[in-house]
């Protein structure tokens, strides 16, 4: 496992009607990745992420929320999985390159 | 001391507001006008994390950077005055710890302040799912050992004794939005108004899950209704809205400002009747464009925390006797029975909207910040 020197910040669209949300990534994998965010989305909900990682914009990236927990801070941590297979494969060729 | 933060506001009306809010917090706030004055007294007040009010000057980049610089470690949180994503996100990147959005309460600001106080760095992974099918093999194999000693045994009472129960009916639902005004019935749907978003949100009648999102950046509502094929809204300025219920729920009319404004409304099929929970008055309006008044009730239960009619009744949850109360339509005067409701058995239950629909009452409302919605047969008496 490998660690980057922040908490990848990530704008959130849960909705077309609704401005972003924000949040960011504890842990980032091509397939998957836990989200923290202080605002509650929708469970079972899908979810449109954009983010920066090692300097690359990632715009648009679908996500689907698998489970949701509260922390006793009252923060949000989301489990969510990326379903479309050219998003993951992307993202696996960039974490590869991560220095 | 562990508890103090520092607030750099220039606004004095901000001051207050935030005074308060982390006063609440049980944090100990100490503020600076400005980012001289801030690193001015940064070593002294040693605060746990820093505040800085967006849209000062100078802007809140150069500020998150000069702090940074003389403490490196401490968590910033930019105070935003609207919602923006990517100027929260662009903050984030110049070294914020997380950004909140506008309106600042203690209720939104609690998860920022305690979080405040860890941090560390996004974790990578390229093979999760082959990491965690080795540990999973295992538990796999001792769950297949014990699965098949307890099935042995188990077959035989579960054959003799067990028989599936009936699956349990679901009537409460969680909310992702906890400002619930109103309530609508529809066939297979419920829409729920929330101020706060400023928008009403459609959920699917059996799993509560969101089917649609519209957003009313126009109108605060604080009360929401339907007769006749509309959708009525009431906004924070008394004005009430006609409106279609197709997809982007266009205005068809809006009647003349209402003094005072009513924070509940319903449509008897006859009348449209309207609530005011601080005067604890029901008015009793005529169905014309501008909903004249017809007639005022002096409601004679404790308090009007959420307010609905049908054909046939009045009902009110009240919030002071922990009840749900039943009126008469020709004669609101006189509470005809109050049925105890459960939910009001939680201390911070507030129940803000109600609905009455085929011999069922919808309720929706908020439980220690969380939104809940949750329906119960019609009382018997």
């Amino acid at each position: 496992m490998n660690r980057n020197s922040e908490l990848i910040p990530v704008a959130i669209t849960a909705s077309m009607d609704l401005p972003p949300f924000w949040g960011r990534f504890a842990r980032l994998s091509p397939d998957e990745a836990d989200l923290s965010s202080q605002f509650r989305l929708a469970r079972d909900g899908e979810l449109s992420l954009s983010f920066e990682l090692a300097g690359r914009g990632f715009g648009e990236i679908r996500a689907r929320i698998v489970r949701a927990l509260r922390d006793r801070d009252g923060y949000y941590n989301y489990f969510l999985v990326f379903p479309d297979p050219a998003q993951t494969a992307a993202l696996r060729a960039c974490i590869e390159a991560f220095p | 001391m562990f508890n103090t933060v520092q607030i750099i506001c220039a606004s004095e009306k901000n001051r207050t507001l935030l005074r308060g809010i982390f006063k609440d917090l049980g944090a100990d706030a100490v503020f600076s006008f400005d980012l001289n004055d801030a690193l001015a007294i940064l070593e002294k007040a040693r605060p746990a994390a820093v505040f800085i009010v967006d849209g000062g000057d100078p802007p809140a980049e150069i500020q998150l950077r000069e702090i940074r610089r003389a403490a490196p470690f401490i968590p910033m949180i930019p105070l935003l005055k609207r919602r923006d994503s990517g100027r929260a996100v662009a903050l984030m990147r110049a070294g914020a710890f997380d950004c909140a959005q506008y309106p600042w309460t203690a209720e939104a600001l609690a998860p920022l302040y305690k979080k405040a106080m860890n941090l560390s760095g996004t974790a990578f992974e390229l093979d999760s799912k082959a990491l965690r099918s080795k540990g999973r093999t295992l538990a796999l194999l001792l769950a297949g050992f014990c699965a098949f000693a307890g099935f042995s045994g188990g077959a035989y009472y579960g054959y003799k004794k067990y028989t599936p129960p009936p699956p349990a009916v679901k009537n409460s639902f969680a909310l992702p939005y906890s400002h619930a005004t109103g309530i609508v019935i529809k066939k297979g749907s419920v829409l729920i108004s929330d101020w706060h978003s400023q928008a009403v949100y459609e959920h699917n009648t059996k799993d509560f899950n969101i089917l649609k999102v519209t957003s009313l950046p126009e109108l605060t509502p604080v009360a929401m209704t339907t007769g006749h094929d509309s959708l009525w809204l009431a906004g924070t300025d008394g004005v009430m809205e006609k409106r279609m219920l197709d997809a982007r729920y266009t205005r068809v009319s809006r009647a003349p400002a209402m003094k005072p404004a009513p924070d509940g409304v319903c449509f008897d099929g006859l009348y449209f009747w309207t609530a005011d929970s601080r005067a604890g008055e029901i008015i009793k309006r005529l169905p014309l464009e501008a909903l004249p008044v017809f007639k005022t009730y002096k409601y004679p239960g404790g308090l009007i925390g959420a307010f609905t009619c049908d054909t046939r009744f009045l009902w009110v949850a009240d919030p002071r006797y922990k009840a749900l109360v039943k009126l008469s339509l020709d004669d609101p005067d006189t509470i005809i029975s109050r049925t105890e409701l459960p939910a009001y058995a939680s201390k911070t239950m507030k129940i803000t909207a109600l609905a009455s629909k085929n011999g069922k009452l919808w309720f929706a409302g908020e439980d220690k910040g969380l939104g809940l919605a949750f329906f119960k047969d019609e009382p018997k008496q």
